[in-house]
């Protein structure tokens, strides 16, 4: 499989006053096309500044960050703005929608901004929202929504500008138990169904579940991390992939993963009507 | 890979209106406050528009007319040696041009009155008593007795401080003494049949009228004259009539001036009006502009986050900048077009009664200032008005706007 982010020994330091805050250290990271990969660890291990530095959202003290072969930390900021616009999509854990938007228009929001009319934006935007299963929400205001609602709006938003890869940070951690789970087999589902690549800062358990790839971070650090795929002999961290897990943890694996497929290929109408 | 990032006007206007809806008693109350600010000073500025246009006119009316031609050297020598010989050749140019309403010839020398045991300097002003009344208005401020009689050679009109000063009454015997041209000193006999009061202080302390035939005997000036009069049909025509003249009339012969020239002191007056009515709009649009910049940095602190995640999806900064100067400005459109609608109804409502300050009466005796001040809402002025009021617009959408471009990312979404 093709890579589309890597990262080279990225560091990132944070000053509070004259006190650093190392937040990455020596960040070396491989993401292939179509996973649906999580970054796990503490609050403070670093999650966020990675995913955002590969978002270019932010800067990288040093090191290197490739996002489809380009070198996203030599662009200029209104290069990162188009790069974003046009091959990443984002979502946030406090969803942050437009409130002065309707679902529908936040997600049209987008394609207008890509130069698309402002008929064929509110054609697309009615496509993903079919997608994520809340059209009829469509002229309802952020305020208007629930939670689970407004994120599937924000994974519509993020789905609309036809990215390569949709960045997620802690997507299911204003959501409740059940809601975060109907969003993980939504974004399970859409990533097997169309390829697009997930990367999920979360620790949340039940994204950590349904990750194809987990990497652990801690103080700034990959400590752990395991693929359901081979993991490139590059990476100069510890890979465990899925056939070099001990038996017992493998099938465990197999068997949810089997049990996941399941419920994203049938959701059950119970769970629909809760999304 | 396509690169751009496009964004339409009505995005760009839809944004704004949202957003200004968003909080909407704070949009009133800054409304509200430009629409009053924008009002008042639409009033104010029509009122010192009114008053200057009273006054300008109240001073050409008078006495001066649009415009003096003069033989080269009179204004400052005021000697009769200085006189225009030949009146015909700049009359007949008169008829010519449409701009000229009419004109009235003069003779301007200053002299002696004296009646009885008082006596006092003058200024004597010989007029045709019928074309005097196609040029000023002077013959409407007669308060007492009647202006100059055609035929009655030896009328006098003096001003109504003159007549004070040296205790003449109507049908009092005056004799003014005056220089010839020549240079020898001369007295002629008039009759007091009227008193004039211009409400002008320069004009009814000195002036003495008297007909324009009886000088040009009494002074032996044969045809010869001091001033044409000039008016024109309207106050802004002043400057063409003027060009007119100069372009036909030789500058070595005569001296062409307009009324602004012949008194420096009303012209100077004018002007401090002008940058009087300048500072009103100034001190009104910077508290105008003061209250847009609150509402608008308020506004982008709230939306910090917003604006973040905005510009997380695909906004460019110039976007953005966009976005929010629109809003400012289309605030700014909004408060100022009613705020003007509300002060010209205002205006309106009081261009027929005016603002009676009679109860001033005295401060309204100089200058020729009425007492009566009817408001005059010009083009200019709303243009002053609204033009400035954009720019303070601008001026206000700018800093909010560039702020907003200036925003870190990371910490704008890190906002809870």
């Amino acid at each position: 499989m093709t890579s589309i982010i890597k990262t080279h020994d990225l560091h990132k330091c944070y000053w509070v006053g004259t006190m650093p805050h190392p937040a990455l250290h020596g960040i070396n990271l491989d993401i292939k096309q179509g996973e649906f990969a999580v970054l796990a660890g503490r609050s403070g291990s670093g999650k966020s500044t990675l995913l955002n530095i590969i978002g270019a959202l932010e800067s990288a003290d040093s090191g290197s960050v490739e996002v489809f072969g380009q070198n996203i930390l030599e662009m200029t900021q209104d290069q990162r703005t188009r790069f974003r616009l046009h091959n990443i999509g984002f979502v946030f854990q406090a969803y942050n929608l437009i409130r002065v938007f309707s679902a529908r228009e936040n997600v049209a929001y987008v394609c207008q901004l890509q130069g698309k009319s402002k008929e064929e934006s509110l054609e697309i935007a009615n496509h993903w929202l079919q997608e994520v299963e809340i059209e009829h929400l469509g002229y309802r205001r952020p305020d208007q929504l629930s939670g689970g609602q407004q994120q599937r709006v924000a994974i519509a938003r993020a789905l609309a500008s036809d990215p390569k890869i949709i960045l997620a940070d802690e997507p299911t951690a204003n959501l409740d138990t059940q809601t975060g789970r109907n969003l993980i087999h939504l974004m399970q589902d859409l990533n097997q169904r169309l390829g697009t690549t997930f990367l999920i800062s979360s620790h949340d358990p039940d994204v950590k579940e349904a990750a194809s790839r987990l990497i652990k971070l801690a103080d700034g650090q990959i400590v752990d991390e395991w693929s359901t795929i081979p993991i490139p002999p590059t990476s100069i961290y510890s890979a465990c992939p899925v056939q070099n897990m001990p038996l017992k943890e493998r099938v465990q694996f197999k068997i949810k993963r089997l049990i996941r497929w399941h419920q994203i290929r049938k959701p059950s109408k119970k769970n629909r009507r809760r999304s | 890979m396509a690169d751009s990032t496009r964004l339409g006007l009505m995005t760009y206007l839809l944004l704004a209106v949202r957003n200004l809806m968003r909080n909407q008693r704070r949009t009133t109350i800054t409304l509200l406050t430009m629409i009053f600010g924008i009002a008042v000073l639409t009033l104010l500025s029509a009122l010192n528009d009114g008053w200057l246009s009273q006054m300008k006119t109240n001073f050409i009316l008078s006495y001066t007319g649009h415009a003096q031609i003069h033989a080269k050297g009179f204004e400052a020598s005021q000697n009769l040696r200085d006189r225009i010989t030949d009146p015909e050749e700049v009359t007949r140019l008169m008829q010519s041009y449409p701009e000229i309403l009419g004109w009235t010839q003069r003779i301007r020398t200053s002299g002696l009155a004296s009646v009885g045991g008082g006596s006092a300097g003058i200024q004597i002003m010989a007029t045709d008593s019928e074309q005097e009344t196609w040029v000023t208005s002077i013959h409407e401020h007669v308060t007492k007795g009647t202006w100059l009689r055609p035929g009655m050679s030896q009328d006098l009109l003096l001003g109504a401080t003159v007549a004070d000063t040296i205790g003449a009454s109507l049908g009092d015997r005056v004799i003014l003494m005056a220089q010839r041209p020549a240079g020898e000193m001369v007295s002629e006999v008039f009759y007091l049949r009227g008193i004039l009061e211009t409400g002008a202080p320069q004009i009814d302390r000195t002036l003495a009228l008297i007909p324009l035939n009886t000088a040009q005997v009494w002074l032996k000036m044969g045809q010869s004259i001091t001033d044409i009069v000039v008016r024109a049909d309207r106050h802004e025509n002043t400057d063409l009539v003027v060009r007119l003249f100069a372009q036909q009339l030789s500058d070595q012969t005569y001296e062409i001036m307009p009324w602004q020239e012949l008194d420096p002191m009303v012209r100077q007056w004018l002007e401090f009006s002008d940058a009087y009515g300048l500072v009103i709009i100034l001190v009104v649009v910077i508290l105008v502009l003061v209250e847009i910049l609150n509402t608008m940095l308020i506004s982008l602190h709230e939306r910090h986050k917003e604006l973040g995640v905005i510009v997380a999806i695909g906004t460019t900064r110039f976007q953005i900048f966009s976005m929010l100067l629109l809003e400012a400005v289309l605030l700014i459109f909004i408060g100022a077009s009613l705020g003007y609608l509300a002060g010209s109804l205002l205006v309106y409502s009081l261009s027929g009664t005016g603002i009676d300050l009679s109860g001033y009466a005295n401060a309204f005796q100089f200058f020729y200032m009425n007492p009566v001040i009817y408001p005059d809402l010009t083009t200019d002025s709303a243009i002053r008005i609204l033009g400035t009021t954009l720019v303070a617009a601008l001026l206000a959408g700018v800093y909010p706007a560039w702020k907003a471009t200036r925003l870190s990312l990371s910490q704008a979404l890190r906002i809870q």
